[in-house]
């Protein structure tokens, strides 16, 4: 994880442990402290393990993406940054305090946009939108400029007097962003946003969270729409209440595939073009895709091209196209959850030969 | 911008969203504010009083000379009793009884006149077939008036037979003046021999009078009162009662004259004096009679008759009296079902996930839906008093209730806030146990339920035993009931101990003031609890 250092053009007041409001500077070259500390944290509801040992940071400025199927844990983990849930087990820090007990002021930089659509039915869309803003304490003016703002935004200006009851569930995910960004939130805590909006929108919506993003916000963004990792700067992935992975879409990708993917397209492909690249240091396997083409697996497909060039072309090999192959996210996402997969049902035919044998040697005990 | 004016602008938030939330339900708005006054309207034109015109059978013995004419029977009863039959038979009266075809069964005794000239009172079985206890009650209270007014018209009987005697004694007190008038002419012709056995004739028809007289008495005796002069300046009113005491003074009288008649040294000037003596008792004795004969028999056998003056400021009609009542258990009702339903909804629509996380404090939501629901239901209760009060005409149909106002307005609007402000505090009492909105109903109907029986606004608190008035004075209808009757239909504020028995009326408010408090409190922590994080 690359060093963050405070860089920030908002003047974001913080509390720290003992209370003190802090005036964060707007240049400072010491590490920020993370704006959001997850340690050790397990949570049980009803009995069950929602979510087990989580350990992960957010530092301001960057959008964190949190991925994983449907029940693995989002929203429960998005409740215990909000304070909605308090921890069993581990420590949870949001802007320097327990968000179990954030303060106002603190609470007043929080935006938060559930999943579910938790407005009033009877009210229109721009009452609703109103009444969220009268809850930051925002005056009328303010009220006013900010809600038609945002209204133009999620494209329902139009439908401003629209009671909620009366418009699709996509407008409604856009009334409760609009809601959440209301009043500028040093922030934003989004579960699934792009949920039921159509592509177009979702495409402004992500457009608008990294300018969020540049203009020193955080965002913590929950999502089942692996493809949106690519527009985080740092995602989690969550299965099963566990966290698999966090790093950036990038490094997730080579974890899942073991590194970056070439694709070689030549005439006359033979087993010894094959056997030439494997030769490769820098080549770790090799895999014909159809009768002209090959995928190699490399460590890193910038530095690894010329090498394996050179190689083909010592082959007099027409190469037709070289080039770094990209597998989109749904495959990443396929093949993290697959691997963790493997390795828990590894990890627990280990931990049953290790009890079967923990028996094995208590029951022989008495005979020896 | 400052903590206090962010404060305001987050409570304000749920004024406004709740005042939109019931504009947007235009026909609960209209039921809000029209229901109650076509309730109290409807009742206002519809309800006639209390009827209990009970089906009444007679049964008469078959022995004696009783009358089978059912006319008859209606003519002795009043417009409570409808006298459906006459019949000889119980067992039949008492069929048609179980059969509910008539209310009342009254059976006349068969030896009453043997039991009272025994010395007994003469027993009248009256039966009914009631489960309604106000039923059950009015029948025996009605039973009990009925048999008083047998027993009147028996008395009036007797003292109508009484005046016929009177006719009696009136002849033998004219014999007697002819006989005076005869021994004084004997007296003043000399010759006392005669008149001396006039005298005796006239002391033999004196012992007639005097028993007759206190016979007369005697009748009269229970009643003595009545005939009693109201006030002793006035000559007329004389006491009939004492009329054994003038018949004794007319029997001495005539003794002293015989004696003197037969005493031969008596002269003629005493004789004449005692004549004179004899004279004036027998103009006594007779104008007492007279005015005896003149007394309406039914005077004489009830004496008394009640002059009802009511001493209220106001005669009120029923849609007067209950209006109060009505307007303030619709204002509780709303003011705890609006409460318990809208705290309920946030929870189920989750908007409490967003309370959580915002920076909006338990104690903000609270003041808001206060000030709200107390901003929406005073101006239902201003709508409602203007038109229970006003009269209203439309093309010549009234459409008032015509309600009188008496009070001071500033004291009923501070009493109709505080109910307001307790009734909205029940409510959230009443969310923090609710699991889903059907239950807050329920629960809201239960506490309505209660309301109708234990507030006094049908049934009088000092009604209730003791134990079961603490649920009276748990709710804020039964303060609110009193208070705007006493405001509304007398005029102001009471004298302390008319008040709720023995309550003054500061301390009526106070309890309203203290139980909203009380119930906030609850509510607040209970709401509290539930904003924490789980």
């Amino acid at each position: 994880m690359s060093q963050h250092l405070v860089n920030t053009t908002l003047p974001i007041e913080l509390q720290d442990p003992a209370n003190r409001t802090l005036q964060l500077p707007l240049v400072d070259q010491r590490p920020a402290p993370p704006m959001i500390d997850v340690r050790n944290v397990s949570k049980v509801l009803g009995g069950n393990t929602a979510v087990a040992d989580l350990n992960f940071q957010v530092q301001q400025g960057e959008i964190f993406g949190f991925i994983g199927p449907s029940g693995s844990g989002k929203t429960t983990t998005i409740r215990l940054l909000t304070g909605v849930y308090t921890p069993t087990t581990g420590d949870v820090t949001v802007m320097g305090a327990r968000p179990s007990h954030p303060g106002r002021r603190v609470q007043e930089h929080f935006g938060y946009m559930p999943q579910l659509f938790v407005l009033y039915p009877n009210l229109t869309v721009q009452e609703n939108l109103s009444f969220v803003a009268q809850l930051y304490g925002m005056g009328r003016v303010a009220r006013y400029r900010r809600v038609k703002e945002l209204l133009r935004f999620v494209e329902l200006y139009d439908d401003r007097n629209k009671l909620a009851t009366n418009v699709s569930g996509g407008m409604q995910r856009r009334i409760e962003l609009a809601a959440a960004l209301l009043h500028n939130p040093a922030l934003l805590f989004a579960d699934e946003p792009t949920a039921g909006i159509d592509p177009v929108l979702r495409g402004k919506f992500w457009e608008e969270f990294r300018r969020l993003r540049d203009e020193g916000r955080t965002l913590f963004i929950t999502t089942q729409y692996v493809g949106e990792s690519e527009y985080c700067d740092r995602v989690g992935v969550i299965r099963e209440g566990r966290l698999v992975a966090v790093d950036t879409p990038t490094a997730l990708r080579r974890r899942a595939f073991g590194g970056d993917m070439v694709d070689v397209v030549v005439t006359g492909l033979s087993d010894a073009i094959v056997r030439a690249l494997e030769e490769l240091p820098i080549v770790k396997y090799v895999q014909r895709v159809s009768a002209n083409e090959l995928r190699a697996s490399v460590g890193e497909a910038g530095p690894a091209i010329p090498p394996m060039l050179d190689v083909l072309n010592s082959l007099s090999c027409e190469v037709k196209r070289i080039e770094e192959y990209r597998p989109n996210f749904d495959d990443v996402f396929i093949k993290l959850m697959e691997q963790d997969e493997e390795a828990t049902a590894q990890a627990a035919a280990q931990a049953a030969a290790q009890a079967e044998a923990n028996d094995a040697g208590t029951t022989e005990t008495p005979h020896v | 911008m400052s903590r206090l004016w962010k404060r305001f602008i987050r409570a304000s938030a749920f004024v406004s969203k709740e005042f939109n939330e019931v504009r947007r339900q235009p026909r609960l708005v209209l039921s809000l504010v029209l229901g109650p006054f076509l309730i109290l309207f409807l009742f206002g034109i519809g309800y006639q009083g209390e009827t209990n015109n009970l089906r009444a059978l007679v049964v008469v013995p078959t022995t004696g000379q009783f009358s089978k004419d059912v006319a008859e029977y209606r003519a002795m009863t009043g417009n409570q009793l409808n006298v459906t039959g006459v019949t000889n038979s119980l067992p039949e009266a008492l069929a048609r009884l179980k059969e509910r075809s008539v209310d009342i069964v009254v059976q006349v005794p068969e030896d009453a006149a043997r039991q009272i000239s025994s010395g007994a009172q003469a027993r009248v079985p009256v039966y009914f077939n009631e489960v309604d206890p106000l039923r059950r009650d009015w029948i025996t209270y009605l039973s009990f008036l009925y048999i008083n007014e047998i027993n009147k018209n028996t008395v009036a009987a007797v003292a109508s037979q009484g005046q016929e005697q009177a006719g009696d004694l009136r002849s033998v007190l004219a014999r007697m003046r002819n006989s005076l008038a005869a021994t004084e002419q004997s007296v003043r012709n000399g010759q006392t021999q005669e008149a001396s056995q006039e005298a005796q004739r006239m002391q033999g028809s004196s012992t007639n009078v005097q028993l007759t007289v206190v016979l007369l008495a005697q009748l009269l005796a229970s009643e003595n009162a009545l005939v009693k002069p109201p006030s002793p300046q006035d000559p007329q009113q004389v006491n009939l009662a004492s009329g054994g005491e003038a018949a004794g003074e007319l029997s001495e009288d005539l003794r002293a004259l015989n004696e003197a008649l037969s005493d031969p040294n008596t002269d003629r000037a005493t004789l004449l004096q005692r004549i004179d003596r004899v004279r004036t008792d027998l103009d006594e004795m007779d104008r007492l009679t007279q005015q005896f004969q003149s007394i309406n028999p039914l005077v004489l056998a009830a004496p008394f008759y009640p002059q009802v003056e009511n001493t209220a400021p106001i005669k009120a009609n029923f849609t007067s009296f209950y209006a109060p009542g009505v307007l303030v258990l619709i204002l509780q009702h709303i003011a705890i079902t609006l409460t318990a339903l809208s705290m309920v909804r946030e929870r189920l629509l989750g908007t409490v996930e967003l309370f959580r996380v915002s920076p909006v404090s338990p104690m903000e939501i609270l003041t808001g839906k206060y000030t709200g629901y107390l901003l929406l239901l005073g101006g239902i209760a201003s709508i409602l008093l203007v038109m229970m009060s006003n009269n209203i005409v439309i093309e010549g149909f009234p459409l008032s209730l015509g309600v009188p106002i008496l009070g001071d307005w500033l004291l009923l609007f501070f009493t109709i806030v505080l109910v307001i402000f307790s009734s909205v505090g029940l409510g959230l009492l009443i969310s923090t146990i609710s699991k889903s909105e059907s239950q807050a109903v329920q629960i809201s109907m239960l506490v309505l339920l209660a309301s109708v029986f234990f507030s006094g606004f049908f049934l009088r608190l000092e009604a209730l035993w003791w134990p079961v008035r603490a649920v009276s004075y748990a709710l804020p209808v039964t303060y609110g009931v009193s208070s705007l009757q006493v405001i509304m239909l007398r005029g102001g504020v009471p004298s302390p101990a008319a008040w709720l028995g023995d309550v003054p009326f500061p301390a009526v408010l106070l309890a309203l003031f203290t139980l909203g408090i009380f119930f906030s409190l609850i509510g607040y922590l209970q709401f509290r609890r539930s904003l924490r994080q789980q």
